[in-house]
């Protein structure tokens, strides 16, 4: 068998703070419309926030059509 | 072999994850929304027995539009997720151009991210859940999908692997294996949702065919897009 060891790429010349920055957008967008229950706006609205879970409200129809796990 | 800049990659998989956004909201809004009216109709009579329901935070109609921003953001989301796969592992994604290794990889996340939760964890409409046990459910399914976006890439790399030795179309088939294999461990292994449905089953059927179909359209959508923005942007780079 004759296997050319592959180069690892490297990311040398990418540029890092936008594929952190792609991977933050990721993670906060999924979050808020998949998981969140009311513990962003908790920090500026204080414990009302989880009682009214605004986001969660908000973007509810999208989370159940997308099957993500709902009330 | 060519290599898609970062920025031109991101731009595509935006535009992608904006059309299938869009296209899976304008679905949804159509033919998906009457069932969560009628879901939430039973719900409210329920509870109308009970205790009496408190003025809803959000109305109906805001919730309509709330729709198209969660979706928008459920868009935007994966594709940004989808860029950044793509722009690291490209190299190792089979396909003989960047569009047709975009098509290979939504192939894979349409496995990973839409259709094995779905099947697992079953889309459902309002007024199934329990609100008690919402956090469990919620890890049993970002749960499932970390395993799954692993599967994807161990995929990825066993295809690679395979496809350098001399017999390339066996190398496909136990690929092919794995990913088969792979699913009916995760799937059987998985502990299921506990959750009884106290709605009518036709009703929960009915949204959850609504819900695949959703999905569906929307990895077809991101990855039809991407194979599309992705080819304009290394015409000029060629």
């Amino acid at each position: 068998m004759n296997i050319t060891p592959q180069p690892i790429p490297s990311l040398a010349g990418t540029n890092k703070w936008l594929l952190g920055a792609a991977l933050l957008g990721f993670l906060l967008l999924i979050y808020l419309v998949a998981v969140d229950q009311g513990f962003l706006l908790s920090l500026v609205q204080g414990n009302i926030a989880f009682d009214q879970s605004l986001i969660h409200e908000l973007t509810h129809d999208a989370r159940h059509a997308a099957g993500f796990p709902c009330h | 072999m060519n290599t898609v800049s970062l920025g031109n990659v991101l731009k595509a998989a935006l535009l992608a994850g904006l059309a299938a956004a869009l296209a899976a909201a304008a679905f949804h809004s159509l033919v998906t929304e009457p069932v969560i009216d009628q879901a939430i109709a039973i719900e409210e009579q329920r509870s109308a027995a009970g205790d009496p329901p408190g003025a809803p935070v959000v109305s109906r109609d805001m919730q309509r539009i709330g729709l198209w921003i969660g979706f928008l953001m459920y868009g935007f989301s994966w594709a940004l997720l989808f860029g950044t796969l793509y722009y690291l592992a490209q190299r190792w994604l089979p396909g003989s151009d960047a569009s047709k290794q975009g098509l290979a990889l939504a192939l894979l996340g349409y496995w990973a991210i839409g259709l094995m939760p779905f099947l697992k964890y079953p889309a459902n409409p309002p007024g199934v859940g329990d609100p008690v046990t919402i956090g469990y459910r919620q890890t049993l399914y970002f749960g499932l999908l970390a395993i799954t976006l692993i599967g994807a890439g161990l995929t990825v790399a066993l295809n690679r692997r395979f496809s350098r030795s001399a017999n390339r179309l066996r190398g496909r088939w136990l690929t092919l294996v794995f990913l088969v294999v792979f699913s009916a461990v995760v799937y059987f292994a998985m502990p299921g949702n506990s959750d009884p449905v106290q709605m009518p089953m036709s009703l929960v059927t009915n949204f959850r065919v609504l819900s695949l179909m959703g999905v569906t359209l929307f990895w077809s959508v991101l990855g039809l897009g991407f194979a599309r923005f992705v080819r304009s942007s290394t015409a000029g780079q060629a």
